[in-house]
C-alpha cells in the first residue's frame, strides 16, 4: 500500500482497528505517523473526557439472577398499571376516564333524593374510599384502536367545556395563593415551599348518549353489562374549583408541557426528584345531575367493568354513600392502602412499594377541602408529619 | 454513561423489558444484540438530556462523595465529577447519532460490533468517530468556557 492513509484510517489505527496493509503502511510512512500524532493531540480531550464511559475498575453490574428477579417484578408491576398508563396517554382518554368515574358516582344517587326541579347538586366529597380491583381482565383493551376511537367520539359528541383551567400560575406565598384560588391555603408549619402553583377552576357539561356508551361496552367485550335506556339524554354538569399545589424540594414544573408520561415516566423519576413532595389542596368539585337517573346499578356496572364480580360490586355499592364519597379504584398487587388519622380526620395512605419506583399518596378531606400529599419515595411518615403540622 | 449505577441498571432493565414486550421483527437483518445496544444507548442519552436539574443533582452527589471519601485530595474528586458532568452535557448536546457512536466506542465496543449495532460498514467507523470526537471536543470546550 503506497497511498497515504486518510484521517479516518489514521483514527482507526489509533484503536488498532485498521487492516494489516494499512498498519504496515503506517509503520513505514513517517508522514502518516506525523499526521496521526497531530490527530491524536487534537482528539486527546475527547478521549480523556470520554474514558470514564468504560466500566470502572472493580465495579461490576448486578448478577444475572437478581437482575432477572427485578425484571419479573417490573413486568408483574407493569401488567397491573399499564392500563392506567395507556388510558392517561391522551387528553381525550383522560377526560373519558374522568367521565366514567363521574358517571359512576352521579348515576348512583338514590332515586328517593329527587328534587322538584329535577336537579341534584349534592355530590361533595367528604371522604375517600379505595377499592382494590383486578385490571388484568381488561388489559387487552389498551391496544384496541376501535375502542379508543369510540371513546374519543363519545367525548367529542357529548362533552362541552365551559371553562378551561389554563396554565398554572405561580404564587409568591400562601397569602397570594389563597387570594388567587379563593380559599385559605394551608402550608405545613416550619417548612418553606419551593413552589406554589395555582390552577384555575374548570367546568364542563356532558349529555349522556346511551347508544354510544353501550357500543363502547360491547366493543370492550362486556356486552353482558347493559346500560339503562332511561339515562339517555341526561345532562350532567361538573364544576372543579381552583386548586393549589405546594411543592417541597426539587419537583417537576407543573406549567411544563404534558408529555403524557407523568411524574414517574421511565421508572427513574424517583431518582430524578428524590426529595420532591407535593401537597395538593382543592375544594370539593360539585356535580349536578337529573334526580331521576336510574341508578346505583350504574355504579355497579362501572365496578364490574373494572374487574369486580357482579356479587362483589353489588355488595360494595351498598356500603358506599355515593353522594359524599370519592371512590378510587386501585390495581390489586401494585399498591397497598391503609387508613390513618391525620389533621384530626381519617385519611387514606396509598403506597406502591415497587423497588424501581416506589411512591405514596396520602389523601384526606377536611372542611370541604380535599388534601393530597404525594411523593416518589418510601418515607410516608414524612407525609403524615406534614399533614399533622398544617395550621 | 449515566454516572449513576442504579440509573444504569434501571435503564438496562428497561431495555430488556422493551425487548420482551416489543421485540424487533425477525427476518433479514435480524440483529437482536444490535437492537439491545441501540436502545440502551438511546435510553441513556435521553436520560442525560432529560436531567434538566442534573447540575443540581450531581453537585449534591459530588458533595456527598466528598463527605464520604477517605480521599486526601478533595479538590481532585470534585474536579473529576465536574469533568464527567461536562462530558455528559456535551454528549447530550451533540448530534445524537454521533453521541451514540462515542458512547459505544468508549464503552469498549469493537468497530465491527459498532458497525453491526448501528447498521454501518466497519470501514466508515474511523471517519465517523473522528467527526464525532471533533464535534464533542468543540462543544465540551464551549461548555467549559461558559462555566468559567
Amino acid at each position: 500500500m503506497n497511498k497515504h492513509l486518510n484521517e479516518g484510517q489514521l483514527r482507526a489505527a489509533l484503536d488498532l482497528e485498521l487492516d494489516r496493509d494499512g498498519m504496515q503502511h503506517l509503520e513505514n510512512c513517517p508522514d502518516c505517523r506525523r499526521r496521526q500524532s497531530r490527530l491524536m493531540a487534537e482528539t486527546q480531550q475527547a478521549a480523556r473526557g470520554l474514558a470514564f464511559l468504560g466500566s470502572p475498575a472493580g465495579q461490576s453490574g448486578p448478577d444475572a439472577r437478581s437482575a432477572l428477579v427485578r425484571f419479573h417484578q417490573r413486568n408483574d408491576s407493569r401488567k397491573e398499571i399499564s392500563m392506567f398508563r395507556k388510558l392517561f396517554a391522551s387528553t381525550a382518554l383522560r377526560v373519558g376516564l374522568a367521565i366514567v368515574v363521574i358517571l359512576a358516582v352521579v348515576f348512583s344517587f338514590p332515586q328517593a333524593r329527587a328534587f322538584a326541579d329535577q336537579v341534584l347538586n349534592l355530590f361533595r366529597v367528604q371522604q375517600v374510599v379505595v377499592v382494590p380491583v383486578d385490571f388484568t381482565g381488561i388489559q387487552s383493551l389498551t391496544g384496541n384502536d376501535t375502542l379508543g376511537k369510540q371513546v374519543s367520539d363519545l367525548i367529542a359528541s357529548s362533552v362541552t367545556t365551559q371553562q378551561k383551567p389554563g396554565t398554572p400560575v405561580t404564587a409568591t406565598d400562601a397569602a397570594q395563593a389563597s387570594q388567587l384560588a379563593g380559599f385559605t391555603v394551608r402550608v405545613p408549619q416550619g417548612m418553606t415551599p419551593s413552589r406554589l402553583s395555582v390552577e384555575n377552576a374548570a367546568a364542563f357539561t356532558l349529555k349522556v348518549d346511551v347508544a354510544k356508551a353501550q357500543a363502547l361496552l360491547n366493543e370492550s367485550g362486556r356486552s353482558d353489562l347493559v346500560l339503562p335506556a332511561s339515562i339517555n339524554g341526561a345532562d350532567v354538569s361538573v364544576n372543579i374549583p381552583a386548586s393549589v399545589s405546594v411543592a417541597f424540594g426539587t419537583c417537576p414544573d407543573p406549567a411544563a408541557p404534558d408529555t403524557g408520561a407523568g411524574l414517574n415516566s421511565g421508572g427513574s423519576a424517583g431518582r430524578r426528584y428524590p426529595d420532591c413532595v407535593i401537597l395538593a389542596e382543592i375544594p370539593t368539585p360539585t356535580v349536578s345531575a337529573p334526580a331521576d337517573l336510574n341508578i346505583a346499578q350504574l355504579a355497579q356496572i362501572g365496578l364490574e367493568f373494572t374487574g369486580m364480580t357482579s356479587d362483589q360490586a353489588a355488595a360494595f355499592t351498598q356500603t358506599i354513600d355515593w353522594t359524599s364519597t370519592l371512590v378510587i379504584p386501585l390495581p390489586k398487587n401494585a399498591a397497598t392502602y391503609d387508613q390513618v388519622t391525620v389533621d384530626g380526620v381519617t385519611g387514606t395512605l396509598i403506597q406502591r412499594p415497587a423497588d424501581d419506583a416506589p411512591q405514596y399518596a396520602l389523601l384526606w378531606v377536611k372542611n370541604g377541602i380535599i388534601y393530597a400529599i404525594s411523593s416518589l419515595g418510601t418515607n410516608s411518615q414524612q407525609a403524615i408529619q406534614m399533614a399533622n403540622s398544617l395550621p | 454513561m449515566t454516572g449513576d449505577p442504579a440509573e444504569a441498571e434501571d435503564l438496562a432493565l428497561e431495555t430488556f423489558f422493551r425487548f420482551y414486550r416489543q421485540p424487533p421483527k425477525s427476518g433479514e437483518g435480524y440483529n437482536p444484540g444490535g437492537w439491545l445496544y441501540r436502545v440502551a444507548t438511546n435510553l441513556a442519552l435521553r436520560s442525560i438530556r432529560s436531567y434538566k436539574h442534573r447540575e443540581h443533582y450531581e453537585m449534591a452527589a459530588g458533595k456527598g462523595a466528598l463527605a464520604d471519601a477517605q480521599e486526601t485530595r478533595p479538590p481532585q474528586i470534585l474536579e473529576s465529577k465536574e469533568d464527567h458532568r461536562l462530558t455528559r452535557l456535551a454528549l447530550a448536546k451533540i448530534n445524537p447519532r454521533r453521541a451514540q457512536l462515542l458512547a459505544l466506542r468508549y464503552s469498549g465496543m469493537s468497530y465491527k460490533d459498532i458497525a453491526n449495532t448501528l447498521e454501518l460498514s466497519p470501514a466508515s467507523i474511523g471517519p465517523l468517530l473522528l467527526r464525532a470526537e471533533r464535534e464533542f471536543e468543540k462543544v465540551y470546550l464551549a461548555l467549559n468556557e461558559e462555566e468559567k
